[in-house]
């Protein structure tokens, strides 16, 4: 019954925007970058945000810039792309979300520090910017969004199990009979995401069970932001590190190491783009 | 009474009594906490990382990331305050862990062991401390009684 319930709350979300799943796909099958560029100049909001980021201090150009096509010298095109996608994702993350302690803000904290871990992680790596990889790990706890309330309810009964030495997302699904990566997957499969994004939210917390790479990526990128305690609430301390799949990659502890100090740079320069407030005491 | 928020990598020391110092969600990194109830300075240092050779450049750019370059300037801060060393009050806090049946990352065990090391190297005991687990703390210091407060994710607040 409260199953059926969540999932009806999952239809009742607003659809992922279709420009950003456009530009998903365009990148997917590299498209010139023009034709993405008028495909987003088509929406009048994505654009005026870009607009908006080009000519704010942070970049302080001495003349405006009013077109997404100028933009792109300036932000250069994969930054351009992420912000296409992080204005699509970020009204999903913004409440506070009481069931996993989270006050406003800091889930979407979360979500960009995964983000930006998973662009280092890619570097690390020796491979380029995946902006499938990029919009995976923005949206890897989207689940939490719905199951937030339910798990408010239920917390005492999750909390006990995991006292107990149980991983939360295990203890989400015997109490509440639902998890919030199962529920993650079912929001992008509903979004219309592609497979390997579907894939990753759904196993990032057991990437050994996914079908490609990317929730192992994911599931990287999620313990760095979580050892910083960036939007770490009271769940992410309490879940499973595979280190098997760290091993796989041919990770060492120095280089997770090496990567926290990484992560936390870049993510204090992003923020700087995009404010956030600061949590207001206990 | 003013907030003053300790930034992750970062420290603050101060000799407000109306101010209390915090900092949130530790996750594995470690909050230092020194105080001299005495002329009541206090200090807080929100750490990332156990040992500066992990980035050397970085660690003179922003000496509050790892154990061995931030603990020392946080208790000189202080003495330059007007703390006194011998009064020092030594608290810490966070150091917590996801679940590693494996024991590959252990980061908040690295980091705890660190301080514990630099700590003793300064002459410092720890008078109270709540690290480890999978706890996910925030810390205050209230200045004008030294009071510790800690808080765990879905555990309450306690008092150290
Ligand atoms: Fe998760
Ligand atoms: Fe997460």
């Amino acid at each position: 019954m409260k199953v059926e319930e969540i999932l009806s709350k999952v239809q009742q979300l607003p659809p992922f925007p279709q420009v950003a799943l456009k530009v998903l796909e365009m990148v997917g099958r590299e498209a010139p970058f023009k034709e993405i560029a008028r495909v987003i100049e088509l929406d009048e909001g994505f654009t005026a945000e870009i607009l908006k980021i080009c000519n704010s201090p942070f970049f302080g150009l001495s003349r405006k810039i009013s077109s997404v096509q100028e933009a792109v010298v300036y932000l250069g095109e994969k930054y351009l792309l992420e912000i296409v996608t992080r204005t699509a994702s970020k009204k999903y993350f913004e409440a506070a979300h009481r069931g996993y302690d989270l006050q406003r803000g800091e889930l979407w904290r979360h979500a960009v520090a995964c983000a930006v871990a998973s662009d280092l992680l890619q570097e690390r790596l020796g491979r380029g910017k995946d902006l499938a990889l990029f919009t995976a790990s923005l949206l890897h706890d989207i689940g939490k969004v719905v199951l937030s309330s339910y798990v408010a309810d239920g917390l005492k009964e999750i909390l006990e199990r995991v006292r107990a030495g149980k991983p939360f997302i295990e203890a989400e699904k015997e109490v509440i009979g639902m998890d919030h990566a199962t529920l993650g997957g079912m929001i992008a499969k509903r979004w219309n995401f592609p497979e390997e994004i579907i894939d990753a939210i759904l196993y990032h917390h057991n990437p050994k069970e996914a079908k490609t790479e990317y929730a192992a990526k994911v599931h990287i990128a999620d313990v760095l932001c979580s050892t910083l305690g960036i939007g770490a609430g009271n769940d992410e301390l309490s879940e499973k590190i595979d280190s098997e799949v760290l091993k796989g990659l041919g990770l060492s502890g120095k280089d997770l190491m090496e990567m926290l100090v990484e992560l936390q740079d870049r993510y204090e320069k992003t923020q700087s783009l995009f404010t956030t407030e600061q949590g207001d005491g206990f | 009474m003013h907030q003053i928020v300790v930034d992750i990598g970062e420290y603050q020391v101060t000799d407000d009594p109306s101010a209390i110092l915090i900092t949130y969600s530790l996750g594995s990194c470690i909050a230092v906490v020194l105080y001299d109830p005495v002329v009541k300075v206090g200090g807080m240092l929100h750490l990332m990382l156990p040992d500066s050779e992990i980035n050397p450049l970085r660690a003179r750019e922003r000496p509050g990331m790892f154990a061995d370059t931030g603990i020392p300037l946080l208790l000189e801060s202080c003495e330059r305050l007007g703390a006194e060393k011998s009064r020092l009050q030594v608290k810490v806090a966070g150091g917590g862990e996801m679940l590693d049946s494996s024991g590959f990352f252990r980061i908040g065990k690295r980091n705890y062991a660190a301080v514990r090391r630099i700590l003793w190297q300064h002459g410092l005991m720890i008078r109270a401390q709540d690290v480890g687990g999978n706890a996910n703390r925030t810390v205050s210091l209230e200045m004008a009684t030294g009071k510790v407060k800690v808080k765990i994710s879905g555990d309450g607040i306690k008092e150290l």
